[in-house]
């Protein structure tokens, strides 16, 4: 294959960007997947338009300005064109090094600094100043953001996104799962329970389920002492930040002895598998990376290579389940078969497909903060889908889809319970 | 650049949101899926058939040209603006009008995608048969400006054959209708004449679409062959047995090589060409259709292989669907290109094709909706090489004589668009030429409707 050809003086980017964008034929068959076209219509809104605006940046034909930055940023790295193209552009790490190249060349905003070098870094700072926000009568984004000494940087946004977030739970998953046995009476084996940040501060409930559901399976839990996957830093182009995050934890999982390594948030074990691109072929970390992401599994597909172990209530009163697919987990990891199964092998569940069930929420992380108003349109879309069903819960496994759904289930009066596969799990199990 | 004066109109029909003009939006709007550039001045994004009529107004007040777009999947040009001016895009008049179960009627806006409506009818019993390979992103409005095919379009006909009415904006910004709910209209056949007119007589605001009912079902068969000159053979025997099959699909070697190593299919990498062929119609119609064709083919010395169920149906399938695909992976660029010849000049074109490709060096695979002998080699290259990318030019030209040559066309389904203006000398004499001439004249006198397309200057 030639190599970067007439771009060849290129240097800005990588040449494994200026390979993928050439790669793009301009089909277009992107643009019925992707949500922010969905809801605008407009080129730059799709992966077609945005491979073609970091093609006029190398050629010379653009600037990196704000029309460009509006076009890249408002993407919401959902993968959905990827499963939809041709040529299997990565269009999310081409996206992620654009933002990255912003960053150099901009400067990175101080809210994204402060949150990727500072509270991310310092889970217990972080942890403190959360539980500042759950005791105080401090509610909403906006108390949030106050707690974290950063609703300053965040603008005029903060004041649509308020209602997002409900309140912030007493203690965290940490504390909980500390104060408990993880071991079974029946022991099978073991998993290490990767926990993620959304899992940790947002939802504890969901990872307590999840942890409880492996020992009722036979597997003792070890929580692992993780630090964020890294994840955010990677959709803000931080990529810096991201490699701190992998060195930190990949010196975690050199000493981990389990037979799985799990984590119940889909963005979370996509991201994990992503952990190659970020250390040096051939070195030693690699070879740790290959030994975790051998035995890592996300929630989902763990319960359903374990399912002959599963033992479930029968006879009781049915329910309506439908799914909706957390991007990470259908277009990243390509896993659509493992959560259905696993619902659909619940006694009392009726499963119903959701349309466009593959079809991002709009949450995406923060998009929902930072792109309020592109975010609720495709929520809008999604809870009308949601209503179509008649279901009585919605099952997903991602923390940000849960937060962004339950939201929308607020915001456009869904008649529906939001629940992860493993609460389903955990509350039909013997 | 589009005088302000002009924008403050344009704002004022469309919406502010509704109106682009940025330099970076422009670009943006400069190409669609050819190889074809050409920057607008001014891109609007219209909601109705009264937003297009004004648009339109005003573009013939002020002499500024138009070209409409939908999802700009075009693979000639298209909905490019050699000539600049106003692009006037569709893509958001997307509704289902009305399905008219009764009289067998789908009315649409021109922006909804061809699946969409296949969707919705599917959901009712019913299908439209045209159905181009793009048709997850193809607008029907698209699909009726280049009357595009399709794989069963060998058995049922070419989008013209679907389209039973049309309303448009004409280029002197009246709106008219043509037909509608009933077969046949009296008078000169305008509807005809619409279908693949490009887009360079007027903007559909509303098409009035032909419904069939569904077939009762389906058989597939794959043959693999050990010479492509065999196997294409075959599509003209089986069609002169008296049998049309619903498809009749075929790939040669190198695609059957390139998706068995990218998509875990189950294609024999050793033949020379499979065939992937569909029966259609009642349940009891099937089985002697079949046997029929499996005979024929056996006689040409094919292995047959038939689907049991649908998973094996899919699985069949899933190579010829994702060949395009698979094939894009191995070069940055890709050329589809599209021709037609009479079907049984298919053995004797495929083969002068691989000449042709040896003395330019291009890198290619053949797809062909078979049966009715239109080609599709696939070439691959890297545009970022002038050199190459002129062989790739001069290459596809000698196809496109060659089509001529054997009694063919220069496209079967893509449209003339900018690329193919050339080579419309190829095929039309200057008599031909200029009654075509007169005839846009006579709706467009101006020149202002998608400029530059389908006819030589």
């Amino acid at each position: 294959m030639p190599q970067a050809g007439l771009w060849e003086e290129y240097k800005v980017l990588s040449d494994q960007t200026l390979e993928a964008v050439v790669q793009c034929s301009k089909c277009g068959f992107c643009q019925p997947t992707c949500p922010t076209y969905a809801v605008s219509g407009l080129e730059h809104e799709v992966a077609r338009g945005r491979h073609q605006l970091v093609r006029g940046l190398v050629e010379g034909r653009l600037e990196l300005d704000k029309n460009l930055k509006t076009a890249l940023f408002q993407c919401l790295m959902c993968n959905a064109c990827y499963t939809n193209c041709f040529p299997k552009i990565k269009t999310d790490e081409i996206i992620a090094e654009v933002r990255n190249l912003w960053i150099r060349e901009k400067g990175q905003p101080a809210l994204q600094r402060y949150i990727f070098h500072t509270l991310l870094r310092h889970p217990e700072l972080l942890g403190r100043l959360l539980k500042m926000a759950s005791f105080g009568k401090r509610s909403g984004i906006s108390g949030l953001a106050q707690v974290l000494r950063c609703l300053g940087w965040y603008g005029k946004n903060i004041a649509n996104a308020e209602g997002l977030l409900e309140s912030i739970p007493k203690s965290f998953l940490r504390e909980r799962l500390a104060a408990q046995s993880l071991i079974p009476e029946k022991r099978r084996g073991k998993v290490a329970y990767f926990v993620g940040c959304g899992i940790n501060y947002a939802q504890p409930d969901v990872g307590y389920a999840t942890a409880q559901v492996m020992n009722k399976r036979g597997f003792e839990v070890e929580v692992i002492d993780n630090y964020c996957c890294g994840l955010p830093a990677y959709a803000y182009g931080d990529l810096d930040s991201v490699r701190w995050f992998v060195e930190k934890n990949i010196r975690i999982f050199s000493n981990l002895q389990a037979d799985y390594i799990v984590t119940d948030c889909a963005s979370c074990t996509s991201f994990l598998k992503e952990y190659k691109r970020f250390v040096p072929e051939d070195s030693e970390q690699q070879k740790i990376v290959k030994d975790f992401t051998g035995r890592l599994r996300d929630m989902t597909t763990w319960l359903y290579e374990t399912e002959d172990l599963a033992e479930y209530k029968t006879g009781g009163n049915t329910q309506t389940v439908t799914l909706h697919d957390p991007c990470h987990l259908s277009h990243y990891l390509q896993e659509k078969v493992a959560p259905r199964e696993v619902l659909k092998n619940i006694p009392a569940v009726v499963y119903k497909e959701l349309a466009e069930s593959d079809f991002c929420c709009g949450g995406a992380g923060s998009y929902n903060i930072a792109h309020y108003d592109v975010s609720m349109k495709i929520l809008k879309r999604k809870m009308a889908h949601v209503k179509n069903t008649g279901a009585q819960v919605l099952a997903t496994a991602c923390p940000a889809c849960i937060i962004q759904i339950s939201y929308g289930v607020r915001k456009f009066n869904a008649p529906v319970r939001i629940k992860h596969v493993s609460e389903l799990v955990l509350e039909n199990s013997e | 650049m589009v005088p302000k004066n002009l924008l403050k109109k344009l704002v004022k029909i469309c919406g502010r949101e509704n109106v682009l003009y940025s330099p970076t939006d422009l670009y943006l709007y400069e190409y669609d899926a050819s190889m074809e550039r050409g920057k607008p001045d001014v891109v609007v994004f219209v909601t109705s058939a009264q937003d297009i009529q004004n648009v339109v107004r005003l573009a013939v007040a002020e002499n500024i040209p138009y070209t409409p777009r939908g999802s700009a999947t075009n693979l000639a040009g298209g909905s490019v603006t050699p000539k600049g001016g106003i692009v006037i895009e569709t893509a958001r008049m997307n509704r289902i009008l009305e399905i008219d179960e009764e009289n067998g009627v789908a009315v649409v806006e021109p922006g909804l995608y061809n699946l969409q409506l296949q969707n919705e009818l599917a959901s009712r019993g019913f299908v439209f048969a045209p159905d181009p390979a793009s048709q997850k992103v193809s607008t029907l409005g698209g699909n009726v400006g280049m009357n595009a095919g399709g794989p069963h379009c060998l058995k049922y006909g070419v989008t013209v054959n679907h389209v039973l009415g049309l309303e448009m904006v004409l280029p002197d910004g009246e709106i008219a209708r043509f037909g509608g709910y009933t077969q046949e209209t009296p008078g000169y056949d305008i509807v005809g004449f619409m279908n693949g007119s490009e887009g360079t007589l007027g903007i559909f605001t509303k098409l009035f679409l032909k419904m069939m009912p569904a077939p009762g079902g389906v058989e597939t068969l794959l043959a693999d062959f050990d010479g492509i000159e065999q196997a294409a053979g075959a599509v003209s025997a089986i069609i002169a047995a008296g049998i049309v099959p619903a498809t009749l699909e075929y790939m040669d070697q190198t695609c059957i090589k390139t998706v068995v190593a990218s998509l875990n299919v189950d294609y024999p990498t050793s033949a020379a060409a499979v065939l992937i062929i569909e029966v259609d119609g009642p349940q009891w119609s099937l089985a002697p259709q079949v046997t029929a064709i499996e005979k024929i083919l056996k006689k040409l010395g094919a292995r047959v292989r038939s689907a049991r169920d649908n998973t094996e149906r899919d699985a069949l399938w899933a190579g010829r669907r994702g060949a395009l695909g698979a094939m894009t992976r191995l070069k940055p660029s890709v050329v589809v290109f599209d021709g037609t010849v009479p079907r049984n000049k298919l053995p004797l074109v495929l083969v002068q094709i691989d000449d042709i490709a040896r003395e330019y060096g291009l890198f290619y695979g053949t797809l062909l909706h078979a049966g009715d002998g239109n080609i599709h080699p696939i070439i691959l290259y890297d545009e970022r090489d002038e050199e190459e990318t002129q062989r790739v030019h001069e290459g596809c030209d000698r196809i496109m004589q060659l089509c001529v040559n054997e009694g063919g066309t220069i496209t079967g389904e893509h449209g003339v668009g900018i690329e193919k203006i050339p080579a419309m000398k190829y095929l039309f004499g200057e008599d031909e030429l200029e009654v075509m001439k007169q005839l846009k004249d006579v709706f467009d006198p101006q020149g202002l409707c998608n400029p530059g397309k389908v006819l030589p200057a």
